[in-house]
């Protein structure tokens, strides 16, 4: 059994593989926990698993995850993360932007009694336009979850592994993490961390992300409130909808003669809120077939049972 | 060592070749003597497996004829008519070789291109061809060309679905069951499921050129079915940034036409209430926001009945063993 694992996406690296072997095995040389790396080839059309493979050989601490095609960031995180086997993981980027020298620090953290550490990379070393749709998206995120997390794009992150195991991850969600588990009743810390530029390779970005994210964070946030009350998702909507179609109603007949637009007008948001019913119904069953959803809403009481100290 | 050289004698068939017999095939043994003499050239073991899709027209004792020749042929006759993807599956099921090669009971691309397709399999697990259609009539050209648009719009790559000659390793369909009329876009899927495809352009045979078609009909429902497979390949983890889109757009062209209105309203003094176009107002608003719940139920979906595995495939976990080193 390991104590910390290190999980690190790679998609096309070969020019970082070595090099981040080098720097996690430098950071870690005086590290007390047992640490393990495993490496997630995210299908990479390059020589990154067959450089990694030699790693293997030479470094019994590695492990490799070979996709069979390529999946995204998060999937690769995902599998990394369901087969790491510590009591804390840790997430990284594999173009060598974060540094390793922050593990040791970020560890201590959550041996303090924290559930998840996010790294802040204060001083970003990107370009512009990426650090500023990063910036719009974290305020968008943290006004709408209600979660100030201040870099969530970071992939430095560290976690206890039965939070980030228990959470949903498919699509994007990496980039949820910090505010789904601030949600699941987590305690959160942030640190500031090194970030370099890019040595090698291009980084896989676009602008097209920021809307992607917004489309995310709506779903993301009524699936939360759905998984805490099945019922409650599309209440505010319902009871706006039918009192809309109420007012439209009295207009209608108020007024002199029945205005005809406003009673079709007074039909439409009525029959919507029917609908909204009839949705929110059909998510009450669901919610009713999962067991996913009452696990995830009692995630927080294990939760609050600490981690063993190192050593105990 | 025993054992192993023992396994050796079990012959294994290498290829399995499924043909099912749809409305057109072409003389059928001139059409079975040509492709099994290039599948012969290439030295593989080979069967062959007709499956006929009750169509009480078709000259079955032409096969049987070869059957009592020796050829290594199996038939098999739907009582009716259960179309092609039925077919498919039944001869997948009753195939036993490690690769397995669709081919139309006619010519769809030279018999002697078989072998190219062939060859590719070592280094993909499905390989799927594109016909090119140079010599063709022209309103196959053109239905051709607004596949390839279609399959385009929705994501693919492959663009000829209506090709049925593909190569496939027999793996891939342990894991991706032969279904409904899915099994067109079967290398779309392949692709989805992380298996690696790849697209051949071959030069199209003459008879397939200028052949009488399909009803308008057929035509309709690929491309619907090509829409639905493109939609699920893509938005299959996130629902909502397909919904929420559509959605969110009907909510603008709602607010645009109020602003337009109320700027009527201001200028020219036309009361609100006389406005019938209020009501469009109103309906595309209420259509924005069902769209949206649409997609909000389908996350809701994917959350809790999708199996955290089914969105990536591990080919293997490389570690050292302990004591290896």
């Amino acid at each position: 059994m390991v104590d910390v694992s290190i999980v690190v996406p790679l998609y096309n690296e070969e020019d970082n593989v070595v090099l981040l072997h080098q720097a996690i095995s430098d950071a870690l040389v005086d590290f007390a926990p047992s640490y393990e790396v495993v490496l997630v080839d995210d299908g990479s059309r390059d020589a990154t698993f067959a450089r990694a493979a030699d790693l293997v050989a030479l470094d019994p601490h590695v492990r490799i995850v070979k996709f069979r095609g390529n999946y995204g960031q998060t999937a690769a995180m995902a599998a990394g993360i369901q087969d790491a086997r510590g009591d804390i993981i840790v997430t990284m980027d594999g173009d060598l932007q974060n540094d390793p020298l922050d593990i040791p620090q970020m560890v201590a953290i959550i041996y303090q009694g924290y559930d998840i550490v996010v790294g802040w990379r204060k001083k970003r070393q990107d370009g512009g336009v990426r650090v500023f749709v990063s910036q719009v998206a974290n305020r968008i995120m943290a006004r709408l979850m209600g979660v100030a997390v201040r870099d969530s794009g970071c992939s430095l992150k560290a976690f206890r592994a039965i939070l980030v195991k228990q959470l949903p991850m498919y699509g994007e969600m990496h980039r949820f993490i910090p505010a789904l588990s601030r949600l699941a009743g987590a305690k959160l810390a942030q640190i500031e961390v090194r970030h370099h530029p890019r040595r090698f390779g291009v980084s896989k970005y676009g602008f097209s992300r920021i809307y992607k994210v917004m489309l995310d964070i709506v779903s993301i946030r009524i699936l939360l409130s759905y998984v805490r009350r099945p019922m409650a998702w599309s209440r505010f909507l319902l009871v706006g909808t039918f009192m809309l179609g109420v007012t439209a109603l009295l207009i209608s007949v108020t007024g002199d003669g029945l205005a005809l637009p406003t009673l079709a007008i007074a039909v439409l948001w009525l029959s919507l809120s029917l609908f909204l019913l009839g949705w929110t119904v059909v998510g009450q069953m669901l919610a009713s077939l999962s067991n996913k959803v009452s696990g995830y809403a009692e995630l927080g009481a294990r939760l609050s049972v600490g981690l063993s100290k190192q050593g105990d | 060592m025993a054992l192993s050289a023992k396994l050796d004698l079990v012959e294994t068939t290498d290829l399995s070749v499924v043909i099912p017999v749809l409305a057109r095939f072409d003389d059928i043994q001139k059409v079975y003597a040509e492709y099994r003499d290039t599948i012969t050239a290439t030295g593989r073991s080979y069967e062959f497996i007709y499956v006929i899709d009750g169509n009480m027209d078709f000259p079955i004792d032409a096969l049987e004829q070869l059957q009592r020749g020796g050829e290594p042929i199996q038939v098999m006759r739907f009582s009716r008519e259960f179309g092609e993807a039925a077919c498919l599956r039944e001869g997948v099921r009753r195939s036993t070789g490690r690769h397995l090669l669709f081919l139309p009971a006619y010519f769809q691309v030279g018999p002697g291109a078989i072998a190219e397709l062939l060859d590719h399999l070592n280094d993909a697990d499905v390989v799927t061809v594109r016909r090119q259609r140079s010599d063709d009539a022209i309103f196959n050209r053109l239905r051709g060309w607004g596949f390839e648009k279609v399959a385009r719009f929705a994501g693919a790559k492959y663009n000829d679905p209506g090709c049925s000659v593909r190569a496939a390793h027999s793996s891939v369909f342990d894991e991706i069951p032969v279904q409904d009329e899915k099994q067109r876009f079967l290398p779309l899927l392949a692709e989805a499921h992380g298996f690696k495809v790849m697209q051949l352009t071959l030069a199209q045979a003459q008879s397939d050129a200028a052949r009488p078609q399909h009803r308008l009909g057929v035509y309709m429902d690929v491309m619907l079915d090509l829409l639905a497979v493109g939609f699920l390949v893509r938005f299959m983890q996130r629902p909502f940034r397909f919904f929420g889109t559509v959605g969110a757009g009907s909510v603008v062209c709602s607010l645009l036409l109020m602003a337009f209105l109320l700027f009527q309203r201001e200028v020219s003094n036309v009361p609100l209430s006389d406005r019938p176009m209020l009501v469009l107002v109103v309906l595309l608003l209420v259509l924005g926001i069902q769209i949206a719940a649409i997609g909000l139920i389908a996350e809701i979906i994917i959350f809790t009945r999708g199996d955290g595995k089914q969105h990536y495939r591990v080919e293997k976990i490389v570690e050292q063993v302990a004591g290896d080193a």
